[in-house]
């Protein structure tokens, strides 16, 4: 019989085709036309048990180096782009409040912030995870030494997360926490154990979603501490929460508008002194007013209740009060706001008469007065009067003109003023320009050095005093400030 | 340089750059993608900033042209990747009677309209669907997976026991290649496991942890393979005309559509397994249907994948090269999205009229020098860029990951179960028990 060959198959090699019906197989080993068995070189059976030999045996291997490598334990500011879904271990101490987010009454993910000697990195853990922490009373609170372990995520603009894959690899060293003065809190403050004094409580507008705000006093400031209706569900001395009650919280710190503020993530980092300093006073719940700056106090807000701080500048005590009201001017860095009051209100005051240079919040209605947008004031309770404390001496340091700066020496340190240019990204920081009428200089901000929430401050065109580390950089001059603190903004 | 022509300059060398290295064998547009992040990190380091709208369009270009012009070794020469696993035998058939050029060009036909319908249809439909689409789906894509994974098992179909006697030897010849299938899938499986949770390729390269092993899987197999066979590429017809019609290309776009969509918008679903549904979906029989629709489906799949990524307000990363940018780039504007889909566009275009000469040029060296030294030389690249990535630990999981990849391919069942090694531990995460069992694993 005739062999039948397809076109273009003359040349090919018989293994290829099924030597029953001469069609075409490729690697089957059974002719899918007419199910006759084909055999096959060596080469290909070979390699199907080399195959098998090779993923089995390789598997093994893998699986049993896997286990074997212990997780890398790496630093926060070691982190790059690359590092993407490495599964590593972190130790540091942990910066923030733990929120816990619920969905349904059930939990659906925790989170909060951790910082080493290098940077700062949030963990999140999620549903079984985050109920197992919480279950075994791993959940960490500020100022806790901690050690996780977890897969990393970085995304651009340096966005970086650690996610807890297992409960049993987070260990925790609860720390205890020296008591810290409210007067020397500061945005790098951390984890903080206050004490104080509860001066205020302003309860949520009902159907607006705000968070319960709490005014705390001690012996040398005040601070506003913030916390959403999930955690004052879970105080469980609610009747507790009245003025004049002391209180030991623990807390981390956070900016808002620019402003300090204590957040709250757990109920029970609150705690109910019952030594009180003074006769608990219940005071009715001040229902929370629109919290806002001077600036954005405009003339179409007329008739709206609004609630600002701020120091005093000016004080004009009518002496006519029952004809002319008195006049308070009030700024808080952004505008001024003039803020009347009439005799009543001073009736009231008695001798607690406003005074130049102290902080004072006030809760009044907005009025326009001859085109002037101002605050009226209609009873003495809606003006809180605190006193700043002294105020260190501010030694002024030596400004260098950005022209005379030669060649660095190693470490130099020097202070350099002028205008903010726009800003350039770059890997783990940011650049600035800064110019003077001399010269122009690179002031690079890293992100483990300066927290963003400051950065947002720096506005194209606005003038700064950076004290920092002098480098030359490919023939650039640069100026690296180590902290927040370093840098002030005119 | 005005943004305008620096974005045109990088999308027309990412794509003419891509065009040509998609004629190698195995060699994947996201090993380059990998190498170039890593290049443009480095570059960081010494700071040197490059602008988004300079490597944005060149990245675009790249998976633009990688997947309109990597049919092209996949029908010319031998065996695809996992993503055209349905074109290997129409395309090889194609091939073997001359007709390599015709499928090649079938193919690209099928990715033209595969942009045609990811610019005029998914391109101003996507901001307004995808966001509703995603929260209504979100909470079940685990479930979804499952379904997926269920699909792709059952599917597969005995390769032999259909003559002889019956008994447990035709039963065994019946279930040799089922097996084979369920086998790899769990090997895969495993594999991921130990690779998503605890790596052993070092942490500073971590981004690209699935690399070795997805070379090992699908392209090094594939070159192999090439070295190994037996056959010779008989003599290609160069035709002038394609045996298509406008019905052809629209069952083909509405099959390639839907597949490639799918795959585009699930988690872990990659193109081949978008074509697989979507083929038993609309049911299409038609050989020439089968081979464009694939051109349809890899297309949406890659570039759709990648330019979900830039929907405003969307968040969606899926596919290889999303992952990668990822790191590198976060977009926030309609800007950002204008700019990728006017880079596709215009990728598109240049790499399908780049399709014909490269086909030809590939015909002619095949014909001038053995294929099996061509696949060689690809063979020895794609080593080289995993040594160069990952070290001696990342070939060292690409080997095992061959001997996985090789299989399906021998034992002929579908070379798709090797997904596993995504599907298995990301459907157990997606459903809240992957840490659970990579415990249990001692994985962690």
């Amino acid at each position: 019989m005739k062999e039948t060959i397809l076109p273009g198959h003359e040349q090919q090699s018989s293994d290829i085709k099924c030597s029953s019906c001469g069609r075409f197989v490729g690697a089957l080993t059974r002719c899918p036309h007419c199910g006759a068995r084909v055999n096959k070189r060596l080469s290909v059976r070979a390699t199907r048990y080399a195959a098998i030999f090779l993923s089995v045996v390789g598997l093994g291997l893998l699986y049993w180096m896997a286990i074997s490598q212990k997780i890398p334990l790496i630093k926060i500011g070691d982190i790059t782009p690359t590092m993407n879904f490495a599964y590593v271990r972190i130790e540091g101490t942990v910066t923030s409040d733990t929120r816990i987010f619920k969905e349904s009454g059930l939990v659906r993910s925790l989170r909060f912030d951790i910082h080493d000697d290098t940077g700062e990195i949030p963990v999140t853990a999620y549903q079984t995870q985050a109920r197992e922490l919480i279950e075994k009373g791993l959940v960490p609170r500020p100022g806790d030494h901690i050690s996780v372990a977890g897969s990393l995520s970085v995304a651009a603009d340096d966005r970086i997360l650690l996610r807890i894959q297992v409960a049993d690899q987070v260990s925790l060293v609860q720390e205890e926490l020296e008591r810290t003065p409210i007067n020397e809190l500061t945005p790098e403050s951390g984890a903080v154990l206050i004490e104080g004094t509860i001066v205020k409580v302003m309860a949520p507008q009902p159907g607006k979603k705000q968070p319960w705000s709490i005014l705390i006093a001690d012996d040398s400031g005040t601070a506003n501490l913030s916390f959403w209706e999930d955690v004052y569900a879970d105080i469980e001395n609610k009747n507790k929460l009245i003025q004049g009650q002391n209180i030991r919280l623990r807390s981390s710190i956070k900016l808002y508008k620019g402003k300090i503020q204590l957040g709250l993530a757990r109920a029970a980092d609150l705690e109910f002194l019952d030594t009180a300093l003074t006769t608990p006073t219940p005071v009715k719940m001040l229902q929370r007013a629109d919290d806002i700056t001077i600036e954005e106090i405009t003339a179409d807000m007329k008739g709206r209740t609004i609630e600002t701080e701020g120091r005093i500048i000016q004080f004009q005590e009518s002496p006519t009060p029952d004809k002319v009201p008195s006049r308070i001017v009030l700024e808080d860095g952004t505008a001024t706001v003039t803020i009347v009051y009439w005799d009543n209100v001073a009736q009231e005051l008695g001798d607690k008469k406003p005074e130049e240079g102290i902080r004072l919040q006030v809760r009044g209605v907005v009025d326009v007065y001859k085109d002037t947008v101002q605050l009226k004031v209609n009873y003495a309770d809606q003006l809180e009067f605190y006193q700043m404390p002294p105020s260190k001496p501010e030694a002024k340091p030596d400004i260098t003109l950005i022209g005379e700066i030669g060649e660095p020496g190693e470490g130099e340190v020097v202070t350099v003023s002028g205008r903010l240019g726009a800003p350039k990204s770059i890997k783990s920081g940011v650049i600035y320009p800064v110019k003077d009428k001399t010269g122009a200089i690179q002031m690079l901000l890293w992100d483990r050095n300066i927290p963003g929430e400051f950065r947002d401050n720096l506005v194209t065109g606005k003038t700064v005093t950076v004290t920092g580390t002098l480098k030359l950089y490919k023939g650039e001059l640069e100026i690296i400030p180590e902290s927040s603190h370093a840098i002030r903004i005119h | 340089m005005s943004a305008f022509f620096i974005v045109l300059a990088s999308t027309l060398v990412g794509t003419v750059l891509s065009c040509v290295l998609a004629c190698l064998p195995g060699l994947h547009v996201y090993n380059i993608m990998g190498l170039l992040v890593m290049f443009i990190y480095l570059l960081a380091d010494y700071q040197i900033i490059l602008p988004p709208e300079a490597y944005l369009p060149f990245m675009a270009g790249m998976i633009v042209g990688w997947s309109m012009l990597n049919t092209i070794p996949a029908v010319l020469l031998g065996a695809p990747d996992e993503s055209a696993i349905f074109t290997v035998l129409p395309g090889q058939k194609y091939l073997m009677f001359g007709r390599g050029f015709e499928g090649t060009m079938m193919t690209g036909v099928g990715g033209l309209a595969g942009l045609f319908i990811l610019i005029f249809i998914m391109a101003p439909l996507a901001p307004i669907l995808l966001p509703l689409l995603q929260s209504v789906l979100r909470p079940y894509m685990g479930a979804i997976i499952w379904v997926i994974i269920t699909f792709i098992i059952m599917s597969e179909w005995p390769k032999g026991g259909n003559t002889g006697p019956a008994g447990f030897a035709k039963f065994l010849d019946a279930w040799k290649s089922l097996a084979a299938g369920i086998f790899t899938f769990l090997l895969a499986g495993f594999m991921g496991f130990i690779l998503l949770y605890r790596s052993p390729i070092s942490t500073e390269m971590a981004f690209q942890n699935i690399m070795p092993a997805f070379v090992g899987l699908f392209a090094i197999p594939w070159c192999l393979l090439n070295i190994l066979s037996a056959a010779d590429v008989p003599e290609q017809h160069i035709a002038d005309s394609l045996d298509v019609d406008a019905a052809t290309i629209l069952r083909s776009a509405a099959s390639g559509g839907l597949g490639g969509s799918f795959a585009a918008f699930f988690p872990v679903v990659t193109g081949g397994v978008g074509g697989l549904l979507a083929g038993h979906a609309t049911a299409q029989r038609d050989e020439r249907v089968f081979i464009m629709s694939q051109g349809v489906s890899k297309l949406i799949y890659y570039t759709g994948a990648f330019m979900f990524f830039f929907v405003p307000g969307l968040g969606l990363t899926r596919g290889g090269g999303a992952w990668i940018m990822k790191g590198l780039y976060t977009p926030q504007t309609s800007y950002d999205y204008l700019m990728i889909l006017g880079s596709i566009a215009i990728a598109g275009g240049i790499s399908y009229l780049m399709m014909e000469p490269l086909t030809r040029g590939v015909i002619v060296l095949i014909r001038k020098f053995n294929y099996r030294h061509i696949s060689l030389i690809a063979l020895g690249i794609i080593v080289l860029l995993v040594f160069l990535v990952t070290s001696w630990i990342g070939l060292f999981i690409m080997l095992v990951g061959t001997g996985i990849g090789l299989l399906p391919v021998l034992f002929a069942s579908r070379r798709l179960n090797c997904l596993g090694i995504l599907l298995l531990p990301i459907a157990c995460n997606m459903s809240g028990f992957g840490p659970t069992i990579a415990a249990w694993l001692h994985l962690v």
